[in-house]
């Protein structure tokens, strides 16, 4: 099913009212967002759940108090990491190869290297997202996006968000230096710093999330 | 000279609408709070 244009620019609409809230807040002190489009139906009922859930929310506050999120997203890009090996290219088209076996062997060697550079990038992505969890406090794995949703050519293997330290939020920008020095196959984009939308369940399920 | 708290407050609003929407979803969509006994679309 397609959706309407006006609702997703109703929800463009929402999300971005919603965020420029919460990132006004976050701006005053530690802030827990509440999941979008949660509705109470007046101020006393806000208040009441405040009231019965202060303990839980109080220490959520404590976890995101001094810290900021950071997203991290890699990118295959294109490159040599797509090309075959030697060893698996088709011979060229001539002797007792025909020219649509040659083309069909071409393909599947393609194929077969693209599937390859894939497997290599999303366990770069690994590496790369344990040595960011490393340096932060906690980390959390969102949906990989896809190449409609971005916009890009490019296949997405790894979106990461991290809630770091501000004291260490040098500490990471120098991993993430290092790490694309480490993984040239791999197009790292940095968004944020974010209100710590990716951390505010008030029970983690321990130090990692994701 | 620091800019004046207003443009202060324009850049930082320019930023925002900036952030590409489908990363804002991420988060909106699966972070937060989530609580019981209200309404959550």
């Amino acid at each position: 099913m397609r959706i309407p244009e006006s609702w997703q620019a109703r929800l463009e609409r929402t999300a971005r009212a919603h965020h420029r809230v919460i990132e006004t807040l976050a701006r005053t002190g530690p802030t827990l967002p509440l999941r979008f489009a949660t509705i109470y139906r007046d101020d006393r009922c806000s208040e009441a759940m405040i009231h019965a859930r202060r303990t839980e929310l109080e220490a959520g506050l404590r976890r995101v108090a001094h810290r900021t999120e950071r997203g991290v997203k890699a990118y295959l890009t294109r490159g040599p990491a797509v090309t075959p090996p030697e060893a698996d290219r088709p011979r060229p088209a001539g002797g007792d190869q025909r020219p649509g076996t040659a083309y069909l062997l071409r393909r599947r060697a393609q194929h077969e290297g693209r599937q390859r550079a894939a497997t290599r990038a999303l366990d770069e992505a690994r590496q790369i997202h344990a040595a960011l969890a490393a340096t932060a406090a906690e980390s959390a794995l969102h949906p990989l996006q896809s190449p409609e949703t971005t916009g890009r050519g490019e296949p997405m293997v790894l979106n990461g968000a991290y809630l770091v330290d501000d004291a260490r939020l040098r500490d990471l920008d120098r991993e993430l230096v290092t790490l694309a020095l480490h993984h040239p196959g791999l197009r790292l984009e940095v968004t944020g710093p974010w209100p710590p939308y990716s951390f505010s369940g008030v029970e983690p399920a321990g130090g990692e999330r994701s | 000279m620091s800019p004046a708290p207003d443009a202060r407050f324009g850049a930082a609003l320019e930023r925002m609408e900036h952030v590409a929407l489908v990363d804002l979803l991420d988060r909106l969509l699966a972070g937060g709070v989530v609580l019981a006994g209200e309404i959550t679309l």
